[in-house]
């Protein structure tokens, strides 16, 4: 608007004309005194002119489910003036309903209140914030902008219809976290009663409830200890696929359905994420809380740009094994295959079993349109896919059973290790 | 009738006089002048209007038009009468074109502040060659009137570089024209200008509230998706703050209006008192408004790269 003000002053001092000196006057000054009003309106203007805060905002939502987000801001300000305010958030979260912006006019000491509700539509860990504030003069001639730090996370965990993840105080959805079933089979836990036989052991009568006539005994159930402990790989291999369907996504889901599946039979789950490091290890364990931080392990799983190994981690969980385990890899096999030969090899004496889940890679891409792209993408696929023939060649070698997975998932290799796993315990 | 219609009649007003002044000098069987000025203005009143259908006939009718002109410069040895007359039109109509470009949908404050300037500079040439015209003893023709237009133009040249050398008594033809009437009117046409585009708005060019309607004066009923919430959260969600206009009296940005117009009295009253100084006035003026906006933007930029 400046340098119409002065285009039109141009022409002015060109014609020599009355009525255009008088037209780039009023132009000009009133673009000087816009922007001088704004100037000395924010003046102060940055982070520090504001307040922010966060209230209620939800930390946990289920995938699909809806979560609230919300952030308070009271300006120090002592103008009034028009602004802009935008609460930062990922795309992956859909607004349901609220808004994360808001044009208003913000008189000096009035709070104002952002707050929308959002819907993820695939887990992880969303980082919300910062709270952008844009406050600009009444007709768009100056502006200054700050950024409030107003930092949040949002976790969007998967929801796995049997896992009992009892977080009721912090989830917003009563499907989610608020089961009233009890966690079940402790140890040495009472079971029943049940009326005496001769060759019971009498220390086991329970008097109080026997009467004349009639003697009951108190029935108990052995603790189960078996265990499963999922290891998950996340190194850079695990990001091969497409779209949110990738390699580790499926394993994602499939270690959803083992916790499932271990939380019905009631067996020690342990979850343990790995590189070319440990990220995450979650001991064998039971119960809500446990199976809540397994499925928010699992939400905030992310592929890390390294190479992994699943030898340092069978090294590292070789002390931390308190009962034969049943290990459960889904891995790209990266690594050297002599180092995991040696690293199972102490673990296979001491009982545990081992069985690996590795991505079929090329399934993990759709057909191409052409056979020219279809060719291109095999040949870049083919070494990947030949090391890791090789490498499953050689774990099964050394009798480690060594699956592959694709987009439809592992559900299928996962029932039969559950099925060798309740068959051990059936054994014992 | 919608503000859209009114400010477009507002800004075309003073171009109308003047068209009607300067037209008037032709004889009615000089068609190709009323031909090519009636198709300059149907370009600026279709564009100016609105509406998406309009859009395609404007344009089909500016491509009609300089392909009559083209085709009649080309064949200028035979039908020379036909490219004056079209020439004429087109000069009369120049106005209404630079008009028709400015009021497309997307235009904003700026580019029609200076399609206004443009347009009355236009004009005001117009009139110096409708003026020198009707100085010389001959019957008006189309041909005189195109060679007068650009003849009054180059003599004001010459007269700015006169007064650059330090002369005096230059020839100034733009500035002998000073037509009470088509001042007023040009008072008008700058009144249709901020009458569409004064209004609060963002950088964007996004409506302010005051400008638009707002979306949710009264509490939102309660969403269906706020059921599994704590009664916190949902004190929290129902407590977010809708767009809201200016509480105090004074509406914002009416100091500024306010403050032109008084710098615009200002600069007419010196005018009158002594001419010769007014542009100079006007130039200082220009020079400090520069100035602080150059510190001011300085200021802001060395704040933030200290914060930084």
């Amino acid at each position: 608007m400046l340098a119409a003000g002065l285009v039109v002053l141009g022409l002015a001092f060109y014609t020599l004309s009355l009525v255009l000196f008088v037209l780039a006057t009023f132009v000009l000054a009133f673009v000087a005194a816009e922007v001088f009003q704004f100037a000395y309106a924010t003046r102060g203007f940055g982070p520090r002119a504001f307040t922010a805060r966060r209230l209620e905002c939800s930390s946990f939502v289920p995938v699909n489910g809806t979560a609230l987000l919300a952030v308070r801001l009271e300006p120090h300000l002592r103008s009034g003036v028009y602004a802009e305010v935008f609460d930062a958030h990922p795309d992956r979260l859909a607004i349901v309903d609220g808004s994360p912006r808001l044009l208003t006019w913000w008189a000096p000491g009035a709070e104002k209140t952002i707050s929308y509700l959002v819907r993820p539509s695939v887990r992880g860990r969303f980082e919300i914030g910062p709270t952008v504030v844009v406050a600009h003069d009444t007709f768009g001639f100056a502006f200054q902008e700050t950024a409030l730090s107003t930092p949040w996370t949002l976790e969007a965990i998967p929801q796995y219809p049997s896992v009992r993840l009892r977080r009721p105080e912090r989830f917003p959805t009563p499907t989610f976290g608020q089961s009233p079933h009890p966690a079940r089979g402790a140890g040495m836990d009472f079971h029943s009663l049940r009326e005496y036989v001769s060759t019971d052991d009498p220390r086991r009568i329970a008097w109080t409830r026997s009467g004349k006539g009639t003697m009951f005994v108190r029935e108990f159930q052995r603790e189960n200890q078996e265990e499963v402990v999922l290891l998950l790989d996340i190194g850079r291999t695990m990001a091969a696929g497409a779209g949110t369907a990738d390699t580790l996504d499926q394993a994602v889901t499939a270690a959803g359905f083992a916790a499932r599946y271990a939380a019905d039979e009631d067996i020690r789950f342990g979850l343990l994420l790995f590189s070319d490091r440990i990220v995450r290890h979650l001991v064998p364990g039971r119960g809500p809380e446990h199976e809540f931080e397994v499925a928010r392990a699992l939400a905030g799983a992310e592929v890390e740009p390294r190479e992994s190994s699943l030898a340092s981690v069978l090294e590292y969980l070789g002390p931390r094994l308190a009962f034969p385990a049943h290990l459960v890899a889904f891995t790209a096999l990266e690594g050297d295959p002599e180092a995991l030969a040696r690293a199972w090899g102490p673990l296979l004496r001491a009982g545990h079993h081992l069985n690996v889940f590795a991505p079929d890679l090329r399934a993990m891409y759709p057909p191409l349109s052409t056979s020219s792209a279809q060719r291109a993408l095999d040949l870049l696929l083919r070494p990947e896919v030949e090391r890791l023939d090789r490498q499953s060649d050689r774990l099964r070698a050394l009798g480690v059973p060594v699956t592959r997975y694709g987009p439809s998932g592992a559900t299928e290799g996962l029932n039969l290790v559950f099925a060798q796993v309740r068959g051990r315990r059936v054994a014992g | 009738m919608n503000e859209r219609t009114v400010a477009t009649g507002l800004f075309l007003l003073p171009f109308f006089y003047v068209a009607a002044r300067v037209l008037s000098l032709f004889p009615v069987g000089d068609l190709g002048v009323f031909f090519a000025f009636g198709t300059c203005v149907a370009i600026a009143l279709i564009l100016g209007l609105g509406g998406s259908t309009g859009q395609l006939v404007a344009v089909a009718l500016d491509i009609l038009l300089v392909v009559l002109v083209v085709a009649a410069l080309v064949a200028a040895t035979t039908f020379a009468g036909l490219a004056s007359q079209l020439t004429a039109g087109v000069l009369v109509g120049l106005p209404f074109l630079v008009a028709a470009l400015s009021w497309r949908e997307r235009s904003g404050l700026a580019h029609r502040t200076v399609a206004l300037g443009v347009a009355i500079t236009a004009a005001t040439a117009l009139l110096a060659a409708r003026a020198s015209v009707l100085g010389s003893s001959l019957p008006a023709s189309p041909t005189d009137f195109v060679q007068a237009f650009f003849t009054t133009n180059l003599t004001q040249l010459q007269g700015l570089g006169t007064i650059a050398n330090g002369l005096a008594e230059p020839n100034l033809p733009l500035r002998a024209v000073f037509d009470p009437t088509f001042a007023a009117l040009c008072a008008l046409a700058a009144g249709g200008v901020l009458l569409l585009v004064l209004r609060p708005r963002s950088g964007t060019e996004e409506k302010l509230p005051t400008a638009t309607t707002l979306g949710r004066s009264t509490p939102a009923p309660r969403s269906e998706e706020l059921v599994p919430f704590s009664e916190a959260q949902r004190r929290a969600f129902e407590s977010r703050s809708p767009d809201e206009p200016p509480t105090g009296s004074w509406p914002p940005g009416l100091g500024s209006v306010v403050l032109a117009a008084l710098a615009s009295a200002g600069f007419i009253a010196v005018a009158f008192e002594s001419p010769f100084y007014a542009p100079m006035v006007v130039a200082v003026g220009v020079a400090a408004v520069l100035l602080g906006i150059g510190l001011l933007t300085y200021r802001g930029s060395t704040g933030r790269r200290l914060r930084s």
